[in-house]
């Protein structure tokens, strides 16, 4: 009886350990109606640091800084950044930390929700959503009021729109300050090898130029790309977008089982089953897909510019991206982007006035994040894509140049992103269902209603 | 008798802070999580947190297929290991126990996947298993036992295979260090006595060898049954669970509940179900150890 009972208690022991991952935080946030407090506040905030600056005492502000670039040159651009910031701020300390991406979510809500959260950050495009609904945002409203008072010209500088991807209700939550995006790179040598002249503008133009690609060189796969569910998602993040569909219509109802969506899951069927990308893709990371382009075993690459691939002495002469596609539901080519931003994520910061500056100097400062730190996004002041960095910039000024101009967001058909996104997006039900067409099933409706329940549930919870 | 009772009282004072960490970093987090899981709580809506009963419970056994599918595949998962991992420690051990040239080396080296970090135990595997430029599939085809490269991560019933044998890679030297230590308590006289009678070695293995391996076998079972049937990262850094669910196991499906729907009752509820499926386990594997002595 007592082995049994220790048995048990070992069993018990165990599992609480998961428990106790679920018996985080779960109290209430202390106050819902933080914004206002800020704002109610922010005289008494402002004093409180004018005294502190008279009394030379020094306002600490964490910043926790992705790594929106390669290691060792980003995070080395993003901290001598602040370092300028330090300087030319001796009244603020601001305290650089590079954050990985590895389960980021995980470390920013523990930390969040435990009160030991940053300051400032910038982290995945949704993420300051997420949090501002669980009231843990700053809003960063006083400095859009301030630049449209004072008619900033960083307005006129900004891409068309990208201010209010980050609005909730009447707040600006974040500021965006970089823009993500998706393409096909492709080999020019293997095109002219197949004959290839004129780039697809279509899908079916695409599926056209793979079916010339594997019939000319069946040892090359014609495509690879990261089928992995965060890949999977990303196709389908592409192709919904590209054919001006969403999970969710304008009016936040589930669009999820949508002819149009289903033509999205035929687009991957028909990658599938002739054989146009390889046979495992449904396993792959986005590793495994760049190694097959970059070892030549693949005439086009889908994923995130890769810089590396453009300044490879084997490969750089050899290389081109595909022109922006459009769906057969579109009426014309559409592309997807994700708005990157920076937040304040300690709603109840006492040095709400050194946020509130240091985020807007970030914004406006950022160029070196892209010229030095070569972070391979676009940026969302335009006057930094006309540095003389990108004229020898090939990718960068290729994907401004060719597919900036068709970028839609990804929340589409809603401009800004909505508090379900979060859970749409996390899930990954648009990944899910590619993922299923990818195993082999091509019952495309019954795939699309499995997850349609997910996300009526997602916008129902949001709705209370 | 006075010197005893102060003796004792010191014993549980130094109890006393091993006592408080368990308390505070074990069993309160899990009695807190018991209690969430009777709530609706939300990491999206906070303060709006109730109680609800055991409305998550009812939801889970009644309308989630994806706890059912989950629960089936790590009971499958957690038992396949255990009996792969015991078969062939039970095996390894027997080796290892016989007097021959090199035993230390070989001790050591079978302790290597215990010892290897889980990431880079999966980057490694990743790497092995790929379609294209993996070494396993390259040596097969090279040796020409496969035509085209076996897809060991791609479909339903591979993936499953394949995670699952990752597993029992990687628990098989706690079964055979375990196993081969209690084969090295069982007094020479035994198998010597058994050679005078005229037994064999297969009749000494079952007649003296398992018998005597009933206790060690009994806790090496039960831990490493809830050792894989709590199982994370090793099919996490794999498979995340995918391709399209398919190795998707009870811990990962409470922690994408957790973090990723944000709905933390729900996912407290289904860890309490999964404490509930290890006891029942646990009870299974006691009851069977039990008739068997």
């Amino acid at each position: 009886m007592k082995k049994r009972l220790s048995m048990l208690l070992a069993a018990s022991a165990a599992v609480s350990l998961l428990l106790a991952g679920c018996g985080g935080n779960s109290e209430p946030s202390e106050d819902k109606n933080s914004e206002e407090k800020v704002n109610t506040e922010s005289n008494d905030t402002q004093k409180k640091e004018e005294e502190e600056k008279e009394s030379g005492e020094t306002a600490k502000i964490t910043f926790w800084d992705m790594m929106w670039g390669e290691a060792g040159v980003y995070d080395v651009a993003a901290e001598a950044l602040v370092d300028q910031y330090n300087q030319e701020n001796p009244n603020v300390k601001v305290e650089y930390q590079s954050v990985p991406w590895d389960n980021y979510y995980q470390t920013f809500l523990t930390a969040i929700t435990s009160g030991t959260g940053p300051d400032v950050a910038t982290a995945g495009s949704q993420t300051p959503m997420q949090f501002a609904t669980m009231g843990e945002i700053m809003p960063l409203t006083p400095i859009v009021e301030k630049w449209q008072s004072e008619k900033d010209p960083i307005l006129d500088d900004m891409m068309e729109g990208i201010l209010e991807t980050n609005k909730l209700e009447d707040e600006y939550i974040a500021l965006s300050w970089q823009c993500d995006t998706r393409i096909f790179t492709y080999r020019t040598d293997m095109f002219k090898e197949a004959g290839i002249e004129k780039l697809p503008s279509t899908w079916e133009e695409l599926l056209d130029v793979l079916r010339t690609l594997k019939e000319k060189n069946p040892d090359v796969f014609p495509l690879v790309t990261a089928g992995d569910l965060g890949g999977a998602q990303n196709i389908m993040m592409y192709l919904t977008v590209g054919n001006n569909v969403g999970p969710v219509t304008a009016d936040a109802k589930s669009d999820f089982t949508s002819p149009k969506m289903q033509e999205c899951l035929e687009f991957v069927a028909a990658l599938m089953d002739e054989e146009l990308i390889p046979e495992a893709t449904i396993s792959y990371k986005d590793a495994d897909a760049q190694k097959l382009f970059y070892s030549g075993q693949a005439a086009i690459f889908y994923g995130a510019p890769v810089i590396g691939f453009f300044e490879d002495e084997n490969l750089k002469d050899n290389l081109d991206i595909l022109d922006p596609l459009q769906g057969p539901s579109a009426d014309k080519p559409q592309t997807v982007y994700w708005a990157n931003s920076i937040a304040a994520y300690n709603k109840d910061s006492e040095n709400a006035q050194a946020t509130l500056d240091f985020v807007e100097w970030w914004v406006k400062n950022s160029k070196t994040l892209f010229t030095e730190g070569k972070c391979g996004k676009t940026p969302v002041l335009k006057s930094i894509t006309t540095d003389p960095y990108y004229d020898n910039a090939v990718l960068e000024k290729l994907v401004n140049e060719k597919i900036m101009p068709t970028f839609v967001h990804a929340t589409e058909p809603i401009q800004n992103f909505y508090p379900a996104f979060g859970q749409i997006n996390g899930e990954r039900y648009l990944g899910n269902a590619a993922q299923k067409v990818l195993s082999g099933r091509r019952d495309y409706e019954a795939i699309l209603e499995e997850d349609n329940g997910n996300v009526e549930a997602a916008l129902e919870l949001q709705a209370e | 008798m006075q010197k005893k009772k102060k003796s004792k009282r010191l014993g549980y004072l130094m109890l006393l802070p091993a006592l408080a960490v368990i308390l505070l970093i074990q069993i309160y987090p899990f009695l807190d999580g018991f209690k969430l899981s009777f709530t609706n709580s939300n990491l999206l809506s906070p303060g709006k947190e109730k109680f609800i009963g055991v409305q998550n419970y009812i939801d889970i056994l009644t309308k989630d297929k994806e706890f059912y599918s989950s629960l089936s595949f790590s009971f499958i998962y957690a038992i396949s290991i255990v009996v792969f991992s015991y078969v062939l420690g039970m095996l390894i051990a027997a080796l290892l126990n016989m007097n021959m040239k090199g035993r230390g080396i070989y001790r050591a080296v079978i302790l290597m996947p215990w010892v290897i970090a889980p990431m880079v135990m999966a980057a490694n595997w990743l790497w092995l298993l790929n379609d294209q430029f993996g070494l396993i599939n390259h040596v097969l085809m090279e040796l020409k036992i496969i035509e085209k490269p076996i897809l060991f991560l791609t479909t339903r019933y591979m993936s499953r295979f394949t995670v699952t044998m990752i597993g029992v890679w990687k628990n098989l030297p706690f079964m055979t260090i375990t196993l081969l230590a209690g084969m090295q308590g069982i007094p020479g006289e035994l198998y010597e006595a058994a050679r005078i009678d005229g037994g064999g070695k297969i009749k000494s293995f079952f007649y003296i060898t398992l018998p005597s391996l009933r206790s060690v076998s009994k806790v090496s079972v039960t831990l490493l049954l809830i050792w894989a049937f709590n199982g994370f990262e090793n099919i996490f850094l794999l498979t995340e669970g995918g391709p399209s669910g398919n190795t998707m196991v009870l811990p990962i499906y409470a922690y994408n509940t957790a973090f990723f729907r944000s709905k933390m009752g729900y996912a407290s509820a289904a860890s309490v179900l999964m404490l509930l499926c290890m006891i029942v386990l646990c009870l299974i594997n006691q009851k069977f150890s039990r008739n068997n002595e």
